[in-house]
C-alpha cells in the first residue's frame, strides 16, 4: 500500500493545525524538486572534492619550489 | 524591537512531507523561522526546502557550507530556497536534530525578499554540517504563506519543531494578533 504524504497546515490567524493529502500536483512539484535538489547536491559535492583535490596538488607544487610549511600554511588560511 | 511567537508546530506520528504556515500577519517588520528538524532519508545533511506564497520561481540562493574536512561557496538558482543541512539526516546520531534559522526581512513590503539563513547539524561521527546562506525571491506581494519541505524528498521525521515568529522594529513594537 502506498503511503499516503500529507502535509501539516497552520493557520496563523485562527492557530488551527490540520493535517491533509498532499494534492497530485504537489506530489508532482515535489518529485520535481527532489531530482533537482539531488542534481544541485552531487555538483556541490563534486566542486568541493574537486576543490580539495586541487589544494593537495598546489600544495605539492609549492612544496616543490621550495616553500616551508608555515609559509604554505599562511596561504592557504 | 519585539520578537513574538505566532504559531509553532510539530511533526506527528509519521512525520510530515510539508510544513505550510497560512494567513500570516501582515503586521510585523520581518519573519523568523527556527527549526529543530530531521529527515527520514539515510543522509547526513538533509535540506530544507522553502517558497513563499507557493510561488516556486523567482528565488535565488548563495552558500557557504562547510563539513570540518572540506568546505565550498556558491550560488544557484532554484525553485524554491534550499539550506543544505537545515535538516539531520536519518543517518546522524539518533534522535539529533538540526538548529536552522531562517531570516526574512520586510516581508510585506512591495520588494523583493531578502533571505538570511544558518543551519548546523550535530552528529556523533567524522561528518557535521555547518551552512551559512543568503537567499532572494524576486516576488513584489506580501508573504502570506511559507511552505516548508524535506529537500531530499522523503518526510520531515517526527518530533521536528518549526516555529514562525514576528519581528516588529520600534521600541513599542506592534502586538502580533
Amino acid at each position: 500500500m502506498t503511503e499516503t504524504l500529507t502535509k501539516i497546515v497552520v493557520d496563523c490567524s485562527t492557530g488551527e493545525q490540520t493535517v491533509v493529502p498532499l494534492t497530485a500536483e504537489e506530489i508532482a512539484q515535489r518529485e520535481a524538486d527532489a531530482a533537482a535538489y539531488a542534481e544541485l547536491k552531487a555538483t556541490q559535492e563534486a566542486e568541493a572534492a574537486q576543490i580539495a583535490a586541487d589544494k593537495v596538488e598546489a600544495i605539492a607544487a609549492l612544496v616543490a619550489l621550495g616553500l616551508t610549511e608555515a609559509q604554505i600554511a599562511a596561504l592557504t588560511k | 524591537m519585539t520578537m513574538q511567537l505566532i504559531q509553532t508546530t510539530t511533526a506527528g506520528s509519521g512525520g510530515a512531507a510539508t510544513i505550510e504556515f497560512t494567513s500570516i500577519p501582515q503586521t510585523a517588520t520581518d519573519l523568523l523561522i527556527t527549526v529543530s528538524g530531521r529527515s527520514v532519508n539515510a543522509v547526513v545533511p538533509d535540506s530544507l526546502y522553502i517558497t513563499v506564497n507557493s510561488s516556486s520561481s523567482g528565488y535565488a540562493n548563495q552558500y557557504f557550507t562547510g563539513n570540518g574536512s572540506l568546505s565550498a561557496a556558491g550560488t544557484y538558482g532554484s525553485s524554491g530556497i534550499i539550506l543544505n543541512g537545515g535538516l539531520a539526516g536519518g543517518s546522524t546520531t539518533s534522535n539529533t536534530f538540526s538548529n536552522s534559522s531562517i531570516y526574512i526581512a520586510n516581508y510585506t513590503s512591495s520588494s523583493a525578499k531578502a533571505f538570511s539563513l544558518e543551519a548546523v547539524i550535530e552528529n556523533n561521527a567524522t561528518e557535521g554540517r555547518l551552512n551559512i546562506q543568503s537567499g532572494s525571491w524576486s516576488g513584489t506581494t506580501a508573504i502570506t504563506s511559507i511552505q516548508i519541505a524535506c529537500g531530499g524528498g522523503g518526510n520531515i521525521a517526527q518530533y521536528s519543531t518549526i516555529s514562525l515568529y514576528a519581528i516588529t522594529k520600534g521600541s513599542g513594537g506592534a502586538t502580533v494578533s
